[in-house]
């Protein structure tokens, strides 16, 4: 980790990397067998971070990742304590050394430790370490950086005569299931002429003498489980051994944080690593876990629909590096269209996204994927009740280029049938990946796409009738991508291709379109306080002309009618931020964007200025925070479709004015409070999700009405009515977003996150509560890993219930409260050449009710279990 | 059919975890009946394989202190009792137990029930479950906690006169409702016997006496616009039944 202090002697933490790993490939940067402080070797770094940052829109951090780490000056040996109590075991001390800008060491605090004398050992060895200074950008920084001592007892020492150890014994230690050596591991043999020991070097080779006859073989250290082996050698026989040693603890999602990035948004919340694929009620899918975060509720919790500080959800962009998806996630609770194992990290932004971001007036979702690292070589298969996926990485003989592949196949229709509901659903999803060239000239190919097909019974009552498709949703992509330039300075070149197919009612509905979108951006440091970042992009799309729906289907006709588009549709896009740091401690971003729509005739621009400031106003790490700007969007489906992802252009354009403030404070190592305020304003809101029409609208029969139903607005004689959806109203939503945050650092993560909102809408009688609103929004998840590979973690939320419609108004009534709560248990097993993960993931563990937000419908208890396993070979 | 295709699809996915972790060679010589050849292999660079030898024997594993997460699947039924119906399926079931001591553990044990027949929905239960082990393999268990229904009648019409109901109210005995939805308190009563596989796996069936106390809600298809909440018919249902399963258990 680098915790580096700015050019003005203000200490602060960089972002030098953040990747992830499967347990297959992990490098354990904290580990620092035989007290070396373990530099990242620059390769990593410069891939780490490239794989970071490379695709993503460039952003402020990215300038700041020239680190050079410290180098050691003499030894960092640190001696067993002599006073250690007899009969000890292997141990570990790990400390955080602050490295000050002339390389001695200002600062030791412990972080992890192992007891007395250890604890002292380290604590008092390690300031007397000596450093060559780190660098940015050529002049010296003071660094934070982690290290760990490992204690393992001297090995064994005997008198016996050279020629009385008549056999051999050599070969290798090493894990069980990755293979991986194990260093600095005591072996220790005990035959009738006494005891001694060695200690394997850094490829886990050994060797040691024994007496002809039976040798009892021990292996101590503090990563593996005892090991203990009795071999029998005959007078001068050489055995050859390769021990698999169990190790204490495999972690499957090992993220390993190479400092921390440099925030320059105020309400971006990163997550990785097994917060992102192991969070309780996910599934495993990193987008999932989104809905867990402050400022987020769904239409139902089972559907990931996301309400972000109360827009619909086709106003919250969802990006795979900075590319539009137009479908995240595959139908009925499904999970994301993209592998989990290509996701290392999550963005999101419920709002004051940059300028890098446009088109939306909610929130940003952006998976990043990562790029390879070099030697990793993983396969993954995993399997479950719903679902079987693979994937597989592979460095390519003889060049310096990776090809990744990646897909599922789901077979939910299984469990349906269970249920005999008379519905059927399969889908798929592929991606295949090539990587390739160098730190300063990266380049890659992304091949990547998804279908579903939804059935029905024709006959619902009968569910055993014939089944024929209802909807087909499908989108392939093509992305190629270059970056030229090193973290300093870049240019970033991509071109996508895309294709979109959606259909209703057996195709009867629908649409198809093919597009090419060309994205450019350059980063460019003017001063060492300044930099420049502009860029920019040109979607064209091109609509088929699809049939028109049958009169008969209602109001599936208007609406098809009035969202689909056909022609050539056109987004061109233009952005300029200028990071300033006028002085240490504050972060300025102004930036502004412009943005054209245009389909036919209909063209529509708009000029967004957004800023954002950072303030750090003292030594602690305590920040203050503001932003404010102006989002505009083209009216959107409010559930995206592939194809059908805006319409209605003629409308006009979508605007809302944000403003947020906020503090962000590390309260301890590890732990960290975010809090902020945000105000959005949005005029006009288009195409929002409504269900509960004013009850001057329902026409009941008698006293009651019937739930379940959409109330259709329909008055005696007349025809059903959806011109509602497409009415102007003025939007407001304003809260408070609290979250408490474990970092996972020592097996265990989690966080509080709590939500204070309102959103309303305003039409002719005033302010009333948007439909989807809640006022509070509580989440709560905890992971813990237990000995023997053992991981257990749960959430718990609980919210307010959405507004009904009653005799006293609209939206005048709430809902009941709804609570939920997900459990998750994990198990590794390792075998010799490989790891098998087993776990069983329960969503909504109590089956608690939950109101599907219609005014007076029934309320819906469902459970869903998932049980899988997982081989990484 | 297809519960135990299902069944067998759970079963099918984990027993091969039943056996990983579990060193290839031989046990310690106090299992003898376990004694098997040791299988040396010889990688390709001519440096054979060597595993650890057990550090404990397998059923003294077992009565260490610790965690152990376990599955299983059931079959049972409740039975009819006043205007509770016969309720009946396949049951899965997880268990995290915490190995207190070689004669108490304590565990939280999660069930989800695929009803079928006249009833068809989910039924579920979590209890916190005490067991006494008066011998290390058998256990004996009274568990108390909550659970609940989300059932509707599997064919037939929705409750006779409901479209002259006024309001929420509570029906008698005599009545019957056309589903559940709704929980109540658990209690159970298990008998269970773990056969030691490994160091890291043990299986065995179980019998258990279920009882079920649920507060039944159904709608009559009514809102009051007053409150915008549904009329609601309520009932409490008293089921009793039993069930026979089977364990799967690591540690």
């Amino acid at each position: 980790m680098a915790m580096t202090r700015r050019p003005r002697a203000t200490t602060a933490f960089l972002a030098a990397s953040l990747f992830l790993s499967t347990g297959a490939s992990a490098s354990e940067l904290r580990d620092v067998p035989d007290a070396a402080v373990e530099q990242p070797p620059p390769a990593s770094v410069d891939s780490a971070s490239g794989a970071a940052s490379e695709v993503s829109p460039p952003s402020v951090e990215t300038a700041a990742q020239a680190v050079v780490p410290p180098q050691p000056l003499g030894s960092l040996a640190i001696a067993y304590p002599p006073d250690a109590p007899p009969g000890a075991g292997p141990v570990s001390v790990t400390v955080l050394i602050t490295i000050g800008e002339t390389g001695d060491v200002t600062a030791v605090e412990l972080r992890e430790g192992a007891g007395e004398p250890f604890d002292s050992a380290v604590l008092d060895g390690a300031k007397s370490f000596r450093f060559s200074p780190a660098t940015l950008g050529g002049k010296p920084v003071a660094v934070a950086v982690p290290f760990t001592q490992s204690f393992v007892p001297p090995p064994p020492t005997s008198e016996a005569a050279d020629e009385k150890l008549d056999a051999l014994i050599e070969g290798f230690v090493v894990e069980r299931g990755t293979r991986r050596p194990v260093a600095r591991a005591v072996v220790a043999a005990s035959d009738a002429q006494g005891e001694r020991g060695t200690t394997t070097d850094d490829e886990g080779r050994f060797s040691i003498p024994v007496a002809a006859g039976e040798s009892k073989i021990r292996i101590l250290s503090n990563e593996l489980r005892p090991f203990v082996r009795v071999e029998t050698l005959k007078p001068g026989e050489h055995l050859r051994v390769k021990y698999l040693a169990d190790r204490v603890r495999h972690n499957p999602y090992e993220s390993v944080v190479i400092g921390e990035r440099d925030r320059t948004e105020i309400s971006r919340t990163t997550l990785s690593g097994r917060e992102i694929h192991q969070m309780p009620g996910s599934m495993g899918d990193p987008f999932r876990v989104v809905g867990a975060l402050p400022g987020v509720t769904q239409v139902m919790t089972l559907l990931p629909l996301p309400i972000v500080r109360g827009s619909s959800p086709g106003d919250t962009g969802i990006f795979l590096d900075g590319m539009r998806l137009p479908l995240l996630f595959h139908l009925l609770g499904g999970p994301s269209v993209i592998h989990p194992e290509m996701i290392e990290r999550v963005d999101f932004y419920p709002g004051g996204f940059p300028v890098t971001y446009g088109g939306y007036t909610g929130g940003i979702v952006d998976g990043r994927t990562a790029r390879p690292r070099p030697g990793e070589n993983p396969i993954a298969i995993d399997v479950n009740q719903d679902q079987a996926g693979v994937f597989a990485r592979q460095p390519i003989p003889g060049t310096a280029m990776t090809a990744t592949v990646a897909g599922r196949y789901g077979y939910p229709g299984l469990m349906l049938s269970l249920l005999n509901l008379g519905i059927s659903l399969d889908y798929w999803d592929y991606q295949a990946r090539l990587d390739g060239g160098s730190p300063r000239s990266a380049w890659s190919v992304f091949f990547f796409g998804a279908r579903d097909e939804l059935k029905t019974a024709q006959d619902m009552t009968d569910p055993s009738s014939e089944m024929t498709t209802q909807a087909l949703f499908a989108f392939h992509r093509l992305d190629l991508r270059w970056r030229l330039g090193d973290e300093e300075r870049h240019g970033d070149y991509r071109l996508v291709f895309g294709y979109d197919k959606t259909a209703v009612a057996g195709d009867q509905v629908g649409t198809s379109s093919y597009f090419v979108d060309p994205q450019v951006s350059w980063l460019v440091p003017l001063a060492s306080w300044l930099q420049l970042n502009v860029g920019g992009e040109l979607l064209v799309r091109d609509i088929a002309d699809q049939p028109a729906a049958p009169a008969t289907m209602g109001m599936v006709t208007e609406a098809s009618q009035a969202v689909q588009s056909s022609g050539l549709l056109i987004n061109g896009g233009v952005f300029l931020q200028t990071p300033l740091r006028p002085f240490d401690g504050l972060l300025v971003i102004p930036g502004v964007r412009g943005d054209l729509y245009q389909h036919e005739a209909t063209r529509q621009w708009s000029v967004d200025p957004r800023m954002t400031v950072r303030w750090k106003p003292l030594e602690r790490e305590l920040w203050l925070k503001g932003v404010v700007g102006r989002y505009h969007q083209p009216p959107r489906l409010f559930v995206p479709l592939p194809g059908v992802d805006q319409s209605m252009h003629e409308l006009g354009l979508l605007a809302s004015t944000q403003v947020g403030l906020g503090v962000e404070a590390q309260l301890a190592p590890g732990i960290e409070l975010d809090l902020q305020g945000y105000y959005n304003h949005k005029n006009p809101v288009v195409f929002d999700l409504q269900i509960n029409r004013t009850l001057e609208d329902m026409q009941p029969s008698g006293p009651w009405t019937n739930p379940g139903e959409l109330p259709s607005g329909d008055k005696p004689g007349e025809e059903s009515d959806i011109s509602r959806f497409f009415e102007k109203r003025v939007g407001r939503s304003y809260g408070l977003e609290v979250i408490l945050r474990k970092r996972d650092d020592s097996g265990v993560y989690g966080w509080l996150a709590y939500t204070l909102s309102q959103s309303e809408r305003r039409d002719e009688s005033g302010w009333a509560p948007f439909d989807f609103d809640r006022t509070h929004i509580f989440n709560a998840v905890l992971g813990v890993r237990l000995p023997r590979n053992w991981e257990i973690g749960g959430r718990l939320m609980l919210q307010s219930g959405t507004p009904l419609t009653t005799i006293y108004g609209y939206n005048a009534s709430r809902s009941d409260w709804q609570f939920r709560a997900d459990l998750r248990v994990d198990k590794r097993a390792v075998w010799n050449r490989w790891l098998l993960d087993f776990y069983v993931d329960i969503i909504n563990s109590t089956v608690a009710a939950e109101s599907g937000g219609l005014a007076g419908s029934n309320a819906l208890r469902y459970v869903v279990p998932t049980i899988g396993l997982r081989a990484v070979l | 059919m297809r519960s135990l295709i299902f069944a067998a699809s759970l079963m099918a996915l984990v027993p091969s975890v039943a056996f990983a972790g579990e060193p290839e060679q031989a046990p310690s010589s106090e299992s003898p009946t376990r004694l098997q050849a040791e299988r040396e292999a010889v990688e390709d660079d001519g440096y054979e394989i060597r595993l650890s030898l057990p550090s404990e024997d397998d059923r003294a594993a077992w009565l260490q202190p610790g965690l152990r997460v376990e599955l299983a699947v059931e079959y049972g039924v409740l039975l009819p009792n006043g205007p509770a119906p016969r309720i009946g399926g396949f049951t899965a079931h997880v268990r995290p137990r915490l190995r207190i001591d070689e004669l108490w553990s304590i565990a939280a044990t999660f069930g989800y029930t695929v009803a079928r027949g006249d009833f068809q929905g989910v039924r579920w239960s979590a209890v916190v479950e005490p067991i006494f082990h008066p011998i290390p393999s058998l256990g004996v268990s009274l568990a108390l906690g909550y659970g609940g229904l989300s059932v509707t009648r599997s064919s037939g019409s929705f409750p006779a006169g409901s479209s002259t109901e006024t309001g929420s109210r509570t029906l008698g005995d005599d009545e019957r409702l056309y589903g559940c939805s709704g929980g109540g308190w658990v209690s159970q009563a298990r008998v269970e016997y773990l056969a030691v596989v490994g160091p890291l796996f043990s299986t065995g069936p179980y019998l258990v006496a279920d009882s079920q106390w649920t507060g039944c809600e159904q709608s009559f298809g009514k809102t009051d616009r007053e409150t915008g909440e549904q009329a609601m018919g309520r009932q409490w249902w008293l089921s009793l039944g039993g069930a026979i399963g089977w364990w799967l258990s690591w540690r």
